[in-house]
């Protein structure tokens, strides 16, 4: 009787083990930017991209240099990085109310608006969410152009450090730093 | 009498579960890369051409990264049509693989063009799958790696990349 309970334990251990596997996120989710499939009717191009904390991992092997694993320690401090970019052949091919939809979803939730642009023809977005630390735990860019929409949403537990380097990274200008100002004037003399 | 039938229940409960585990691991197990090519092949009714000498190359980049590529497939298909239907063609991709690959990349174009990148990870071990479909066909291309031993090769030539 021991031995018939012991192999029913360990069937039962067995069955719950890979329903725990087939649990696991199968692609990222993003609950934010749920809809957003939407912008891809009328777009002459579309690009996604979902990174999960599995494969940010693994690509941060490649940022490493040696000893310095600053690039993997980035890595794992961040969940996931998702992109949407819509690309238009001719303008007011995706509605403006509906991007706005995507706006009023971060109005709540402890999301603070660092950047809000606005102009005749352009908008962006950038808003931060804070971690009890005070280290960025997400990041949301939202930019509408005539011809182009991209949303970006990162989450993971990061300092603005590393949001720089991350930017530095993928070859996206930052806000000149002072002393950047002082050797343009200086050049200007 | 009841508590021996019991037992009996109890231990045939127990290998239907080891059973059903065993067949669940497998399908997980199999090589999405021929499953892939299998279920394209006869949804849309065409075959793909055989390319000679492959094994060579995929025996060459592994011992040029030094283990960091482990193998390659390759899959080109000619005159393959999706017929503008791009959403059945991704749920084709996307069912043929099953549910342990991950989509990373979706990159689509009106004219038809479409480049996919699946993602499959475990242990030490990373499949990538990338799927190209253009006008001129439709071309698969299976990579094995070792993410530890790639990244030491590329770094060991001065090639930067990733999340740094």
């Amino acid at each position: 009787m021991t031995r018939m309970r012991a192999a029913t334990a360990v069937a039962l251990l067995f069955l719950a083990v890979g329903s725990l596997r087939a649990m696991e996120p199968l692609q990222q989710k993003d609950d934010l930017f749920a809809g957003a499939d939407k912008f891809s009717q009328g777009a002459k191009s579309t690009t996604e991209v979902n990174l999960d904390k599995n494969m940010l991992g693994l690509m941060g092997k490649f940022g490493d240099e040696g000893e310095d694993k600053s690039g993997s320690e980035l890595a794992k401090r961040m969940d996931f990085v998702i992109v949407r970019s819509y690309e238009y052949a001719v303008e007011g091919q995706y509605n403006m109310a509906d991007v706005e939809q995507f706006r009023k979803r971060l109005q709540d939730g402890g999301w603070s608006h660092v950047v809000k642009e606005r102009s005749e023809r352009e908008s962006t977005d950038v808003c931060v969410k804070l971690g009890p630390n005070g280290e960025f735990s997400e990041l949301v860019v939202i930019s509408a152009e005539p011809r182009e929409l991209t949303f970006v949403h990162l989450k993971g537990h990061m300092s603005a450090e590393d949001l720089m380097r991350m930017s530095t990274h993928y070859g996206v200008q930052g806000p000149p730093k002072m002393k950047d100002k002082e050797k343009d004037k200086e050049k200007m003399k | 009498m009841m508590r021996r039938v019991s037992g009996l229940l109890l231990i045939a409960l127990g290998v239907a579960l080891l059973v059903a585990q065993g067949v669940r691991a497998s399908e997980r197990n199999t090589d999405g890369f021929d499953a892939l090519v299998k279920g394209l092949s006869a949804h849309y009714a065409v075959h793909p051409k055989t390319i000679p000498m492959m094994w060579m190359v995929s025996l060459g980049a592994r011992g040029v990264t030094h283990g960091g590529v482990r193998g390659l497939r390759v899959a080109e298909f000619e005159n393959f049509a999706a017929n503008d239907d791009t959403a059945g063609f991704d749920e084709t991709v996307r069912s043929s693989l099953g549910e342990d690959w991950s989509r990373m990349v979706r990159d689509w174009k009106e004219d038809g063009d479409e480049s996919l990148v699946y993602v499959r990870a475990e242990n030490n071990r990373v499949d990538m799958i990338v799927v190209d479909l253009d006008r001129g066909g439709l071309n698969l291309v299976k990579m094995t790696m070792d993410p530890d031993q790639l990244a030491k090769w590329t770094r060991d030539r001065g090639i930067r990349g990733g999340v740094q």
